[in-house]
């Protein structure tokens, strides 16, 4: 049976609802009238739901109350109240709640209400747990597949140094085509583990100076490839919150990959910069090189999907993952623009306020 | 009394492999993060002992003990890995690897292991903890 904690500090509403949830067929496992008590109750008797008014008896309003039982417990909480006014909702939303239902509400509401946010908060604990069987899993397949590829590359050079004189050109040839392969190889996995990694390393967020951070990647880029003549324009002043280090890898693919396309194209340009959508800051990067076809877009972001040969453009296709996935651990969106010939143009969002 | 450097990117790895050293009485010189960190602090200190992980990104761990073989061909190192038997030992060996410590940290053979290669610890040093 379905088990529900009641916090209200009016008794009599309290009581009622209670009594409109075990016709329904739930067990209230108590009603109580202050946060404080609500969070002891939650950590003590794990109930399945907890239904929350935000003005409460004690210090601890509602929002505060569910804020810790949702980051302690993972217990879905509904908020039933009688505000609805914007402020309490945005504070509200901080919360994570699963549900909010303004009073007066209809019974039906409620348990409809009720059902969902069981359901929800059963499906988003299968993803975390699918999600986190799944990053230790590919940690532990990439460090375990690495080891033979060191041997391969090893044993292989120790020929190649050692016993070059025994092979014919040909042999020799075979050898430096196996390391190539192993070091190709071996390239992927330390991609793979990245990505790994960047979906499981905490995020600590400051505010970055992402003009600064672009025009650093943009003279590595050009120290390392001093041939390359491409005049690039950056915005001043972009500034973001977000985890410095994940942010610097997510900007040296974008850019790096700006700078890798356009290697064939003359007159190569890349630009840097911002524009606004509605109130939200987009910070774009935006190339003339060898973009991609259009209705492919939504492919980009597939690790292993490569829209070119790896002969035209070297590459394995885990960049843009990654970078997505920076996007989205930052809460922020990524997409892309382009066509074939005519360039590609990546936009994204991130957290414009500290927290 | 025997010096040992630790060459390790994961922090709590070199942390569990220092506190296992300190405690048996072997006195840790230096640990580094990464492999080139690592061919660095090996020129100042001159350890009895490197061990040398692996699995590091950038310059992993064979890379690291053929540039300090060829620098010293003296240098007793020990590679760590988490398969053993494993033709990356047998690789290590040739490459002049005194021999190898298995992950995760066993304390009592991995002490073993150190012992064979740069012999016992002082034992005035020792932790009265006993593995």
């Amino acid at each position: 049976m379905t088990q529900v904690l009641i916090v209200e500090d009016e008794a009599i509403v309290a009581e009622s609802i209670a009594s409109k949830l075990r016709r329904y067929g739930y067990e209230v496992v108590d009603t109580l009238p202050t946060g404080e008590e609500a969070v002891d109750k939650a950590g003590k008797t794990r109930p399945d739901v907890i239904l929350m008014d935000i003005h409460l008896a004690g210090k601890m309003d509602g929002i505060q109350a569910a804020d810790r039982i949702s980051s302690q417990y993972h217990i879905p909480v509904i908020f039933l109240t009688a505000y609805a006014d914007e402020q309490t909702i945005a504070r509200a939303k901080e919360a994570g709640p699963f549900g909010y239902l303004v009073k007066p509400f209809r019974e039906r509401d409620l348990y409809v209400t009720i059902e969902m946010a069981r359901e929800r908060s059963r499906l988003e604990a299968e993803l975390e747990a699918a999600n986190r069987e799944l990053d230790s899993f590919s940690y532990s397949v990439s460090h375990d597949l690495r080891a033979p590829l060191i041997a391969i590359d090893g044993f292989s050079r120790i020929l190649e140094e050692t016993y070059a004189g025994y092979l014919p050109p040909d042999g020799v040839e075979c050898l430096s085509r196996i390391r190539q392969a192993a070091n190709q190889m071996d390239q992927l996995i330390e991609d793979f583990l990245r990505l790994s990694r960047v979906t499981r390393a905490p995020i600590q967020t400051e505010k970055l100076d992402i003009s600064r951070i672009a025009r650093d990647i943009l003279g590595q880029l050009a120290t390392h490839d001093p041939d390359r003549r491409v005049h690039w324009r950056v915005e001043e002043g972009l500034a973001a919150y977000g985890d410095p280090g994940l942010c610097e890898i997510a900007l040296k693919n974008l850019i790096g990959n700006a700078w890798k396309y356009t290697m064939h194209t003359n007159n190569a340009q890349i630009q840097v910069g911002s524009l606004m959508q509605g109130q939200t800051r987009v910070f774009f990067i935006k190339d003339n090189g060898a973009g991609f076809p259009s209705e492919k877009a939504n492919l980009l972001f597939i690790p292993l999907q490569r829209l070119h040969s790896h002969q035209e453009f070297p590459g394995n296709g885990i960049g843009l993952a990654t970078v997505q996935r920076i996007v989205h651990r930052h809460g922020g969106r990524i997409w892309a623009e382009g066509a074939t010939g005519e360039g590609a143009t990546f936009f994204f969002t991130l957290p414009e306020e500290a927290g | 009394m025997p010096t040992v450097l630790i060459i390790d990117d994961e922090d709590l790895d070199r942390k569990v492999l220092h506190s296992i050293l300190l405690s048996a009485g072997y006195e840790v010189v230096g640990t580094a993060r990464s492999g080139e960190e690592g061919i660095k602090l090996s020129r100042t200190l001159k350890p009895d002992l490197i061990t040398i992980d692996l699995m590091m990104p950038k310059m992993n761990g064979m890379e690291v003990l053929i540039k300090l073989m060829k620098e010293n061909a003296k240098t007793n190192a020990l590679i760590c890995t988490s398969a053993h038997s494993d033709p990356v030992v047998d690789l290590a060996m040739r490459y002049g690897a005194k021999g190898y410590i298995i992950k995760p940290f066993q304390a009592r053979s991995l002490l073993a292991t150190v012992k064979e290669v740069v012999g016992a610890p002082d034992p005035a040093r020792m932790n009265v903890w006993n593995f």
